[in-house]
């Protein structure tokens, strides 16, 4: 958890640019972001606009060229390497569309890892990752691999390796974009009240007005900077699509 | 380090087929290097051997300008020098060979040759025997000889046998301790003996010596040891370099040593290209898997311990394998080959 008052995530003036030889492609061109409470947040745009960018700058997995980037309470754009692989390791959580798990572990495996890379004992880390497995459904699979689990499972699995740590913070990005409409609607469903549970920040990126009907706010991201933001309640998909689209079309 | 060493056993138990592949081709690498280091070295080895036996391996040797025989005690004062580390002496002569048990010829007379001798003093020093045996070894002590094949033909003699020294005076006792490897060159070719020193000098009746070789220490400057200390010794005497250097077959033998080295090189390089290709497909292959552990926490020293925990338990392991089959393949092909 981030000190009391502190800001779950806090981005002002993010900027990244790409380059591909001569030419440079401007990813983000100072986005700003501020979440200071719990919760389910959503992050869409249209594909190119940016929005993955932003979730894997503020995840740590890439650095950025310009403004500040604060999660849970830690200035990671002015960490030194080791520093940010120690803050992805134990204090953020990511999960990926295409699940990203390690073929060649099982899922008990896979869910120990982050813990095992921390070097923690290996009796208390076992323990730790069956009971997130048991949580999300998964007891009788422990030890199968990836290539043994549904793409439901295997993206379920993923989530209960980023929470191995319990960090304040769980980034996702387009987490159901492999999966069918049951699956992923189970997943909505289920991040929803990872949030609500633990009280911590899950911050989604998708494409899908439906998953973000789940979330308790919406950003809109275009051509690289944050348009807007809109809380859902009560909100159905099309009125998602009609507010965002509005967001969308005052940035231009 | 556990972490590492987890995730790289972890790497190599999930890819079974190619990690077993991999030890194959190391196993196999390795077998081919130290087959082709041991064969190369067996080579070096016989070539230095059969040129030392041939020349000599001395340095160095003090000899009579006009090829006469001088004082033994000259020896003595060789072996005083700086940076020497032995000497052997040689005595040339000339005996009158019978058999002891007087034995007759098809002619109904005894057997008997006069051979050409040659009287050594340290035949225990491989660096001074530069003779290759048919069969036995050289005379190492006093009454012992070794004869060419032309003496024991003239002498119907072999090893064991009994021959004796005529001369003026009571006969010298020798008994045949083997036979030089000589080849016959022709009807003016004569019998050749080697002696004990000793035997010679108590034939002759005088201690003399025709030759002192000179063994100097390993490193020193052959030629800066001769400019030192020729001068110590008066004409006729001469201090001189010996066939091993006049020749050039110490530069021979320097570039079989360096061509055993660049060879043996080039088939550990060859080796260890094919593991290194081995490697880097399985880390390339891996590329997914490592950057999805560097999203997760690993660092960038976890992720590249990981690798080198994996080769290394690979190479290493299968490696150590590999070097018994290879020396036990050079020995099969020596055998085969014998």
């Amino acid at each position: 958890m981030p000190d009391a008052g502190a800001p779950f995530i806090r981005a002002p003036g993010v900027r990244k640019t790409y380059r591909s030889g001569e030419r440079g492609v401007a990813a983000l061109r100072g986005a700003d972001l501020e979440i200071a409470e719990p919760g389910f947040y959503g992050i869409m745009g249209a594909s190119g606009s940016g929005k993955s960018t932003l979730l894997y700058l503020l995840a740590g997995l890439d650095r950025p060229d310009g403004g500040e980037i604060e999660v849970a309470g830690a200035r990671i754009d002015r960490m030194t390497e080791d520093e940010l692989t120690l803050h992805r390791r134990r204090r953020v959580g990511v999960v990926f569309q295409q699940y990203n798990l390690l073929p060649t572990l099982t899922a008990l495996e896979n869910v120990m890892l982050p813990g095992v890379l921390d070097g923690r004992p290996r009796a208390e880390l076992e323990s730790r990752a069956r009971a997130l497995l048991g949580e999300i459904g998964l007891a009788d699979r422990t030890h199968h691999r990836p290539e043994a689990l549904s793409g439901g499972e295997q993206q379920r699995v993923a989530i209960a390796r980023a929470l191995l740590f319990e960090p304040p913070v769980l980034f996702a990005d387009e987490p159901t974009g492999a999966l069918d409409s049951a699956n992923s609607e189970r997943m909505w469903r289920m991040l929803d009240e990872l949030a609500r549970e633990r009280r911590m920040v899950v911050l989604m990126v998708t494409h899908e007005p439906a998953a973000a009907a789940h979330c308790r706010h919406v950003f809109v991201i275009r051509d690289g900077v944050v348009a807007g933001g809109f809380e859902t309640k009560g909100m159905n998909a099309s009125d998602l699509v009609v507010r965002a689209s509005g967001l969308a079309g005052a940035a231009r | 380090m556990r972490a590492t060493w987890w995730f790289a056993r972890q790497g190599l138990r999930a890819r079974r087929g190619r990690t077993a592949l991999l030890a194959v081709a190391v196993v196999l690498a390795s077998t081919l290097v130290a087959a082709v280091a041991c064969g190369l070295e067996t080579v070096r080895g016989n070539a230095e051997a059969s040129l030392r036996r041939s020349i000599g391996g001395t340095d160095a040797r003090l000899v009579n300008r006009f090829g006469a025989a001088f004082d033994a005690a000259e020896a003595e004062r060789v072996r005083a020098l700086p940076g020497v580390e032995a000497v052997g002496t040689s005595l040339g002569g000339s005996l009158s060979l019978v058999r002891a048990d007087g034995a007759a010829g098809e002619d109904g007379r005894p057997r008997r040759t006069v051979a050409q001798v040659r009287g050594l003093d340290s035949a225990g020093d491989a660096r001074f025997r530069m003779q290759e045996m048919r069969e036995g070894r050289l005379p190492e002590r006093a009454g012992e000889v070794a004869i060419d094949p032309l003496t024991a033909k003239a002498l119907a003699a072999g090893t064991g046998d009994r021959l004796e020294v005529q001369r003026f005076g009571d006969p010298i006792a020798l008994t045949v301790t083997g036979i030089i490897d000589r080849a016959t060159l022709g009807a003016l070719q004569r019998p050749y003996a080697v002696v004990d020193r000793g035997t010679l000098v108590e034939a002759n009746g005088s201690d003399e010596v025709t030759q002192v070789m000179v063994a100097l220490a390993p490193g020193t400057d052959v030629q800066a040891w001769l400019r030192a200390n020729a001068p110590a010794f008066e004409e006729p005497l001469s201090l001189e370099p010996s066939e091993l250097y006049t020749t050039g077959f110490d530069k021979q033998m320097d570039a079989l040593r360096l061509g055993f080295v660049l060879v043996s090189s080039i088939a550990f390089m060859s080796c260890a290209f094919i593991v290194g290709t081995g490697m880097t497909t399985a880390v390339a292959e891996q590329q997914k898997a490592l950057a999805v552990a560097r999203c997760v926490g690993a660092s960038r020293g976890q992720v590249f311990l990981s690798q080198v925990w994996a080769g290394a338990a690979l190479c290493g392991a299968s490696g150590i394998a590999g070097v018994p089959l290879g020396v036990a393949l050079a020995a099969a092909l020596r055998w085969w080959f014998a």
